[in-house]
């Protein structure tokens, strides 16, 4: 560095001004203060310092502290080389061992553009979910749903409870506990009227879109009851077997309702 | 007293068709008739354990061919977590017999529910006949 020094100030043509030192005195200082940002800086960065000082016409101690000021951003400098190339080797291991390549990225993960033929969006239903009508996992145990179970608790002059749905959605059963009896009402959730018997001796027929209520037992008594269900239109039957109990001895007045529906044709 | 619904089907085509309907309470090994239908068949269950057992009697002049056997699992809907402690199941059958003109097909359908408080388990049948398709 001394010969280099040596050389630039034999080279040297013009005088320095006060405008120069002070200039010079601004790059040590800056060089100071962006050790830090050095650090980041491309690997591809030349290692070389190169004094640009013209001391020609300077001398004593102003010369002797220029001098020593070129030695320390030198020094400086060469310090934070080193501990760039060791930050580069530090940051070059990281990268190998916890980056992907940008082939080994593409190999490992979709774009969005793929990722969005790949999965289902956040609210979107999966296609075999269509399938399922609607109907919530817990009533699907198995097979095609020829058979539906239903079950709920009623209390006196509370409304009506869900019992259940015919396979394939057509009929809807609720049952209640009125001061009558128990009973359920049948909704026909079909466009086609449907036609009924019951095992106690009674008919009619729902409507399309219609309703009726259909007695179980009289009073707070125990009953069963069979009923037909005979679409018009289509080629097959429902038969519905509905008991109703009394329930549990509390403070309110309940029945226990238990239902099973046959869908099929032939 | 064997009681059961039986009415008629609109008809699909030239085929006529009967729906049979009945539901019996019975104890675990006992055999009881569920469905009837006078001069074609008459259908008996037996429930022992997990398993039940269909019994069909021919009543007709002609053979009876059993298209489709019961088995364990059958389809089943549960529309409530009450219903399931009923431990509900079902089953299917399908069979024709009778001769001539007089043949018909069967397609039952049978559901099942336990309750284990008394010991009994309860047997719904549906049966769809119809003629058999020609040929």
């Amino acid at each position: 560095m001394a010969e280099y020094i040596k050389f630039r100030l034999r080279a040297a043509k013009a005088g320095v001004t006060m405008a120069f030192l002070a200039l010079l005195g601004g790059l040590a200082e800056r060089a100071s203060a962006e050790r830090g940002d050095a650090r980041a800086r491309s690997a591809s960065a030349p290692a070389t310092w190169e004094p640009k000082l013209s001391l020609n016409g300077i001398n004593g101690n102003l010369r002797t502290s220029l001098i020593k000021i070129d030695k320390d951003i030198g020094s400086v400098y060469d310090k934070d080389q080193k501990l760039l190339k060791l930050d580069i080797k530090q940051l070059s291991a990281t990268f190998k061992t916890d980056y992907y390549s940008k082939d080994a990225a593409n190999a490992t993960f979709l774009t969005d553009k793929d990722a969005t033929l790949e999965y289902l969006g956040k609210d979107a239903p999966a296609a075999n979910s269509d399938k399922l009508g609607g109907m919530s996992p817990q009533a699907f145990v198995q097979g095609d749903g020829g058979i539906s179970t239903g079950g709920a608790t009623a209390s006196l002059g509370g409304s009506l409870m869900p019992l259940l749905s015919s396979a394939d959605g057509t009929l809807t059963v609720s049952v209640e506990l009125t001061k009558d009896g128990s009973a359920a009402q049948i909704v026909n959730n079909g466009a086609s009227a449907i036609d009924w018997v019951t095992s106690a001796g009674t008919n009619g027929t729902i409507n399309g879109a219609g309703k009726a209520m259909i007695p179980v037992a009289k009073g707070d008594l125990a009953g069963q009851v069979t009923i037909q269900f005979l679409p018009a239109v289509q080629s097959q039957a429902f038969t519905l077997i509905l008991s109703a109990e009394p329930g549990a001895v509390g403070a309110a007045q309940t029945q226990r309702f238990v239902g099973q529906m046959i869908n099929g044709d032939g | 007293m064997h009681r059961q619904l039986a009415s008629e089907l609109p008809p699909d085509g030239e085929r006529r068709g009967l729906a049979l309907s009945a539901s019996k309470e019975v104890e675990p090994g006992a055999r009881a008739m569920l469905l009837l239908a006078d001069g074609l068949f008459r259908l008996d269950v037996a429930v022992s354990a997990d398993t039940i057992r269909t019994v069909v009697r021919n009543l007709s002049s002609g053979e009876l061919e059993i298209e489709s056997e019961p088995g364990y699992a059958s389809p089943t809907v549960i529309a409530s977590a009450e219903a399931a402690g009923y431990r509900p199941a079902g089953t299917r059958i399908a069979f024709q017999l009778g001769g001539g003109p007089d043949r018909v097909h069967a397609e039952v359908r049978l559901a099942m529910l336990r309750f284990a408080d008394r010991g009994t388990v309860r047997i719904t049948a549906q049966a769809i006949v119809r003629n058999a398709p020609a040929g």
